[in-house]
């Protein structure tokens, strides 16, 4: 259920926000499998949803997420609620205050159950949590649901919950959605704080919505978004409305379809999906521009660079391996070996980049590209093939997304079909900075259309 | 399982890789180019939407 039913089904009085958040509690007992949660707060939510029942007999109304129930990675702080980032280094950590984005959340009437799994310190893309177990992919559990925010895609991939929040350093809220069949958001850098969420790499983390839909998304950018005095990375950038109704048609967009980078190195099911829904983009009447795209090979390679730096920094005084996860570990040591001279370089390769790819919103609205370029791979594959070549799983998951982070872009990925086994398949729409309304409103006109072949 | 030593070689290896494709990309860099510094205030981008 999307929060626009669940909203529906609480304001006509067919259930209480009490009765909903009783009957999701059971589900989720009965049905979670899957390990989406490190912590639930039953006790917490349900005194939260007795208080927005009592709101809404009084007339008082806080919007679309009044009384929905969400979930939230465990990276975002939750006050009194143990917040450990998947990891044994924060296993007693309990803050004293929420993360902003939480705290607008729940002003707005959303009610938090519980903390999402993750891959241990969002470093990873496999959601195999070597401390709080496995996250298993709800399409298939024997798959793994991408990372680092497994647990939340999970939740919502599995009914839980309408909306989970996630956070995205190298592609940790696309790459899930891509895998379990979801849509999330990854905002413009600067877009939503990031005060109060345990940092990963400074000047690549983005926070996020992952929905059933593209409305959920656009209905918690309008609940988080927007300045905050708490985070001197926040944009004063103005917020727009998120939440603009689909269009009748995409007369006047123009999407990019690249010729290089993206469609190279992938799963033939992968590319006739995402060209299937640009087939179907063009139908609405858009533009398909098919152009040369700035070379993202290279772009990749400096992201990792400032990605490996940043890491470590926050982790280089840690000495004890047995508190973290071999694959964790290594990518820390990794990163201790990257010069100084190589990160401020990598920074200032930034700039012409940035600078490079943001002459493509001239002629282009919008680029359209697969998410991943293959479907969820199986939980105990450290290779995944594609074609006639085998490449590592967290380099090829990562491959096609981690671009955006080092560019600061919005990114969103949404299902656009199956494989014949019944994967989810994820497009990657990707504009120009702070364009998310249009990003989100062409990808809501376009929705129905993919609807279809997404059941 | 694999030796501390062995994982020590391992993870130079990934970084030498890396540095390779790293260096090539720095020739584009003149004198002139400042660091993306400012990125994480955001004025850039702002600039450009």
């Amino acid at each position: 259920m999307t929060v626009r039913e669940i909203g529906a089904l609480l304001r006509t009085r067919k259930t209480s926000c009490v009765e909903f958040l009783q009957q999701t509690f059971r589900e989720i007992k009965t049905r979670d499998s899957f390990n989406s949660f490190i912590t639930l707060t039953p006790d917490l939510a349900l005194a939260e949803a007795a208080a927005r029942d009592r709101e809404l007999a009084e007339g008082m109304d806080r919007g679309p997420f009044h009384g929905i129930p969400i979930a939230v990675k465990d990276i975002f702080y939750t006050v009194g609620v143990a917040t450990t980032a998947g990891s044994l280094v924060f296993g007693d950590f309990i803050p004293d205050h929420d993360a902003t984005v939480v705290s607008r959340l729940r002003t707005a009437g959303a009610i938090s159950i519980g903390k999402t799994n993750l891959h241990e310190l969002a470093y990873g893309i496999t959601s195999k949590n070597p401390h709080y177990g496995f996250v298993l992919n709800p399409v298939d559990p024997t798959r793994i649901p991408g990372g680092s925010s497994g647990g939340s895609a999970s939740a919502v991939a599995a009914g839980f919950v309408p909306m989970a929040l996630g956070s995205d350093t190298g592609g940790s809220i696309r790459i899930p959605a891509s895998y379990c069949g979801i849509t999330g958001l990854k905002p413009t850098y600067g877009r939503v704080s990031r005060y109060g969420v345990l940092p990963l790499a400074f000047s690549l983390d983005h926070i996020g919505p992952l929905g059933s839909g593209v409305e959920d998304c656009a209905l918690a950018m309008n609940a988080i978004a927007g300045p905050d005095p708490l985070d001197a990375s926040c944009s004063q950038a103005a917020v727009p409305d998120f939440n603009l109704p689909p269009r009748t048609d995409l007369k006047d967009v123009r999407v990019g379809l690249p010729r290089n980078f993206f469609f190279n190195r992938v799963d033939e099911q992968v590319s006739a999906a995402v060209h299937n829904s640009l087939s179907m983009m063009q139908t609405l009447g858009a533009f398909i521009h098919e152009m040369e795209i700035p070379d993202l090979n290279a772009v990749n390679t400096a992201a990792r660079v400032v990605q490996l730096a940043e890491v470590a920094a926050l982790y280089a005084g840690r000495h004890d391996a047995a508190l973290f996860g071999s694959d964790v570990w290594d990518l820390i040591q990794q990163g201790k070996l990257i010069a100084g001279y190589e990160y401020v370089n990598a920074q200032r390769l930034r700039t012409l980049f940035c600078e490079e790819f943001n002459k493509l919103w001239r002629v282009i609205d919008v680029l359209a590209a697969p998410t991943t370029p293959v479907a969820a791979p199986g939980l105990h594959e450290t290779e995944v093939q594609i074609g006639d070549e085998w490449e590592n799983t967290r380099m090829a998951s990562t491959r096609l997304v981690r671009a955006v982070n080092y560019l600061g872009i919005p990114a969103l990925s949404m299902p656009c079909g199956k494989t014949t086994s019944g994967l989810p398949i994820g497009l990657q729409l990707i504009s120009s900075p702070f364009s998310e309304a249009k990003l989100l409103q062409i990808a809501r006109t376009l929705e129905p259309l993919l609807g279809s072949l997404n059941r | 399982m694999i030796s501390q030593e062995d994982a020590n070689r391992e993870n130079q290896k990934i970084i030498d890789a890396l540095r390779k494709e790293f260096e090539l990309l720095t020739k584009r860099l003149d004198h002139e180019v400042e660091p993306a510094l400012t990125f994480m205030l955001s004025p850039s981008i702002e600039a450009e939407s």
